[in-house]
């Protein structure tokens, strides 16, 4: 057909879907027209009026019938055909709302999941803000044992001065910045102080104004920076006219000439980016901090580039190599990301499954019980594939409507996540529902209606006669899956139910427990001393007590002190020390972890850690020969015994210094996710820290004091900001805040498992139900009441339950020992969480049971017998 | 007996040996309506002569062919229909000769081309048939 006929043809079959009537009154009118002529053409033979008429209408045969004809050549005859199972599947669904409603919400359930992980899969997989980002490398030092390093200074010069399979290469590094201007007082703010051409390499391009000039890497230079989206709009309100205009870094003033497009922060989380001026003058062979990024030449592999940068590295350096990894896998941490979503992928496609195999036992149920309907259709003289069409048109729309609200569902989820993980999920992963994203929804949905509906439609389509001859015999071993299938989703809830509970319990634990210090009334922000005047252990010092000062100076502060590390703030990793200790009795010596704390000393009375023995730290000890270190009960009672009395006056080595123990407090949690550390306490004067934080005893709240306290820490030093200022309560709740929404995205998969569990128990029920349909229908002739019949089902639904129950708690307990590692504090064998889950899985168990058989036993009284 | 009547299936007057032969092509044929080509061939072969309602064509084709050929009234609509579908005719709505509205059919430009085409390859068809016939 030339394409002109099928542009025609096409126009035809338009029109006759969109003007049906008037081809239909065309048709009628054409049909009515030749019959008059016919039975003028019998008169005129010399019959009566009746039998011409009579015999007319014989000979063109029926009218209903030809017009049938006729449509078909019109082309819609599929639509037609379509249109009448849809509005004959929505009829049904209304007629049977609640097997219509189990299969429609599990398939929303399962459309939900499966959409939700292809949006982040499509994200994780579309990396924004990048120019291919596939060509960018982050390049990391190794040594000989293969330990993982970023680069040194030197070892970074040579590779850019004799590399030639990156198209750039560009070093940055990442720290904090006291930012000010004006109109507010210094704030810290994460930032970048980038190396010549790291925007180049990245391909990434500022929104407004430009990224820096040669001359601005110049020593002496006018200090430039660029802003994020963010900052320029919370910061900056959003003005057009921002470039040119001065902010004030660490005490410098630097003019804005760029800000980036919403959501870029590279690498992790920045608000600012300066020129680093200085990096030529970085020099140290042995401090490998500069992370370095580089972009892969046309047509060279990362093993070639890899290779080369390697060997530069052992010219420069005895026994380093390079290792090179895609920047989108070191933005997040390693491959440990792709793991994640590939798992959570097969994840949800196992779910999905799961909720094909339960849908389809519904169906299954559902069909077989329409056999008089099935009968009524081939006896009309419909085809087989008629009333598999019908069948697989119902399927497919209960699908479709799942899948609408799965749609929905992903939609709400994406939103709700995003905004609870917030921080967790990298700048350059935009979740979302796209064109892409919506379609896998919809040929998903086809495909899960399709899937489940065809076994269904084929068994129950069968031809009575083909019924009759197969008998039952077939459904045993499909039952036999069915059932597996249903017990192990019976042990999936359990065990999700679980460790909700355990979880949920575990994080109100983690609130209410007694961490060892005040959390009302006891107030905390941090203040690093960024400034480069601040390197001295001196200036420290000094700072350290004129920001005490300057906090006690304000109405409403009754004490203050100064501590470093931070508990619930800073990582405790980084400040566990290695302590020498030799033991009365065995001579030699042995190393203990401990957590070592710098602080003021009215740290204790401020933060309300309890004293167990000794004092605390004298207020005007000023530094002295004989430095003073204050234990907690665990340090003592490893090194001295049980009595804490039995630690005053012993001494201690720190780093070839001498400590004499004045005094033993009370444990305090540091992460309250873990169990308290054993903890030295030294004195900030003593051992001064540059990142310090500042907790208040105060009578106003965070908020009064927030204001007033920036600014007198800013008159104190011009260049010092203030974190925001925190009850130690809020802190608590934002260092759980990630704990709290994972256990609610747990929550959430638990109920989703529940709704599964209830409508895979469904659906089986149905089907005993069915497949006992003749020895129920003899108990009831024999005066057995529905009862008996009921009461069958659910001797071998309970079965079931106790099956999968019990395999679902042995399941737990490894469950519960991950979650132990989680949450500090929770029971080995927690017995609520058991009783918990069994609790409702056997209720949903018995309530979905009950319904079901209830239903399939009213559905048709007679019915049993007669098969 | 309305099958008799159908194309094929006219009552054969012949008294030779052949008859029964023709007479099971004749049930052959007229099981199998009108080949559905057969009928298109001399739906387009009509209309070529003149525009024609759908009754026009029916008594048209029978009485060309001598009574021979009598289209199934039934099958005659939806064939046309299909042709239309495919561009081959085009329908007007018009008066006929006993003032009556009738949908009048006329062959369109593709219509000519395949009725050309069609009526080549039937002819060939034909006189293969007949070829094969003559050898006895």
């Amino acid at each position: 057909m030339s394409e002109r006929n099928l542009l025609g043809d096409l126009r035809y079959r338009v029109r006759a879907l969109f003007q049906r009537r008037l081809l239909e009154d065309d048709l009628d009118a054409e049909l009515q027209f030749h019959l008059a002529r016919l039975t003028e053409k019998h008169i005129h033979s010399g019959m009566a009026p009746a039998e011409a008429s009579r015999r007319a209408r014989l000979e063109l045969g029926r009218l209903d019938q030809i017009k049938d004809e006729c449509r078909q050549s019109w082309g819609v005859a599929w639509i037609d055909a379509l249109l009448r199972d849809f509005r004959f599947a929505i009829a049904r669904m209304g007629r049977h709302p609640r097997s219509a409603a189990v299969t429609g919400i599990s398939l929303a359930l399962g459309i939900t999941a499966n959409t939700l992980m292809f949006s982040v899969f499509m994200a994780a997989q579309n990396p924004t803000h990048f120019d291919r980002i596939d060509e960018l490398v982050q390049i990391y030092e190794s040594d000989s044992r293969g330990l993982r390093s970023h680069v040194s200074a030197p070892n970074y010069r040579a590779m850019k001065r004799l590399q030639q399979s990156l198209a750039a290469i560009a070093a940055y590094r990442t720290r904090a910045f006291s930012i000010s201007d004006h109109l507010r007082h210094p704030e810290l703010v994460d930032g970048v102080l980038v190396g010549p051409d790291l925007f180049g390499v990245l391909g990434s391009r500022p929104v407004l104004g430009r990224t820096f000039d040669e001359s601005e890497f110049n020593v002496g230079g006018s200090g430039a920076v660029i802003v994020s989206h963010d900052f320029w709009r919370s910061r900056l309100a959003a003005r057009d006219d921002v470039l040119g205009q001065p902010l004030t870094i660490d005490g410098n003033s630097h003019a804005i000439v760029g800000v980036m497009p919403s959501g870029f922060r590279f690498p992790f989380a920045s608000d600012v980016w300066l020129p680093w001026t200085r990096l030529s003058e970085e020099s140290s062979r042995h401090t490998r901090n500069l992370r370095v990024a580089g972009r892969l030449s046309a047509g060279v592999p990362a093993q070639g580039a890899e290779a080369e940068l390697g060997g530069i590295l052992a010219h420069a350096e005895h026994d380093r190599s390079a290792f090179l990894m895609p920047l989108a896998e070191a933005l997040t941490g390693g491959d440990r990301m792709r793991t994640v979503i590939s798992l959570l992928l097969v994840t949800a496609g196992l779910l999905l499954l799961v909720v094909c195999l339960n849908v389809s036992s519904i169906r299954s149920a559902d069909f077989v019980s329409r056999q008089r309907e099935t009968a009524t259709y081939f006896a009309l003289g419909a085809s087989r594939a008629q009333v598999v069409q019908r069948f697989l048109t119902e399927s497919v729309l209960v699908a479709l409507a799942g899948g609408a609200a799965g749609v929905v569902g992903a939609h709400w989820s994406i939103r709700h996540i995003t905004a609870q993980f917030e921080s967790e999920i990298p700048y350059w992963m935009e979740i979302r529902l796209d064109e892409a994203v919506l379609a896998y929804a919809v040929g998903l949905s086809v495909l899960v209606g399709i899937v489940s509906g065809l076994q269904p439609a084929l068994r129950s389509s069968r031809t009575p006669l083909k019924a009759l001859q197969e008998g039952q015999s077939g459904s045993r071993s499909t039952s036999n899956l069915l059932k597996l299938v249903v017990a192990v989703q019976i042990a999936a809830a359990v065990v999700l139910l679980a460790g909700t509970k355990t979880a949920i319990d575990g994080l109100r634990n983690l609130q209410d427990r007694d961490l060892g210090f005040s959390l009302d009334g006891t107030l905390a922000t941090s203040v690093p001393l960024l400034s480069d005047r601040f390197a001295s252990g001196e200036s420290q010092r000094t700072a350290a007590a004129q920001l005490i000062e300057s906090a006690l100076s304000l109405p409403g502060v009754n004490r203050a002190a100064a501590i470093n590390p931070m508990p619930m703030r800073d990582n405790w990793n980084t400040t566990l020390v290695d302590l020498p200790v030799s033991r009365s009795g065995s001579g030699g010596t042995e190393q203990v972890r401990v957590l070592d704390y710098r602080c003021t000393p009215n740290y204790f009375s401020v933060t309300q850690v309890r004293l167990l023995a000794g004092e605390s730290f004298r207020r005007t000890g000023d530094t002295t020969d004989r430095r003073e270190a204050v234990v907690n009960r665990k340090l003592a009672r490893f090194l001295w015994g049980a009595n804490p009395l039995a630690a005053i006056g012993r001494s201690l080595k720190v780093a070839g210094q001498s400590y004499m123990v004045i005094g033993v407090v009370e444990d305090s949690y540091h992460d309250p996710r873990r169990e308290p550390p054993r903890a030295l306490y030294r004195r900030l004067a003593d051992v001064p820290a540059r990142r310090l934080s500042l907790l208040l005893d105060a009578d106003l709240p965070a908020e009064a004091l927030e204001r007033p306290l920036a600014a007198a820490v800013q008159k104190s030093d011009p260049t010092l900001a203030i974190s925001s200022l925190m009850s130690m309560r809020s802190l608590l709740s934002d260092y759980l805040s990630v704990s709290r929404a994972s256990t609610q995205v747990l929550a959430a998969v638990s109920v989703v498992a529940l709704i599964l569990a209830m409508a895979g128990i469904y659906g089986m029920s149905m089907s005993l139900v069915k497949g006992q349909a003749r020895e129920l229908a003899i108990r009831r002739a024999l005066g057995s009441s529905d009862g008996g019949a009921v009461r069958l089902v659910l001797k071998q639904t309970t079965q079931l339950t106790a099956g999968g129950v019990l395999a679902g708690t042995a399941l737990t307990v490894p469950v519960i020992g991950l979650l132990r590692s989680g949450f500090y504090g929770i029971a080995e064998y927690p017995a609520m969480s058991f009783a918990t889950a069994w609790l409702a899985v056997a209720a949903t168990s018995l309530a979905a049971a009950t319904s079901a058989a209830y239903r399939a036993v009213q559905a048709e009284p007679a019915e049993g017998l007669s098969r | 007996m309305r099958r008799s009547q159908a194309v094929g299936g006219h009552p054969v007057r012949q008294s030779h040996s052949c008859d029964r032969l023709v007479e099971a092509i004749g049930e052959l044929v007229a099981r199998l309506d009108l080949p559905q080509g057969t009928l298109d061939l001399l739906i387009l072969k009509t209309l070529a002569l003149e525009p024609q309602h759908g009754w026009g064509v029916s008594e048209r084709i029978r009485q060309i062919s001598g009574d021979v050929l009598q289209v199934q009234q039934g099958s005659l609509y939806p064939a046309l229909h299909r042709l239309e579908r495919r561009g081959w005719i085009r329908s007007n709505w018009g008066v006929s000769d006993n003032n009556r509205r009738a949908k009048y059919y006329e062959l369109t430009r593709t219509g000519r081309k395949q009725l050309e085409e069609e009526s080549r390859s039937w002819r060939t068809l034909s006189t293969a048939v007949d070829s094969i016939l003559d050898m006895a």
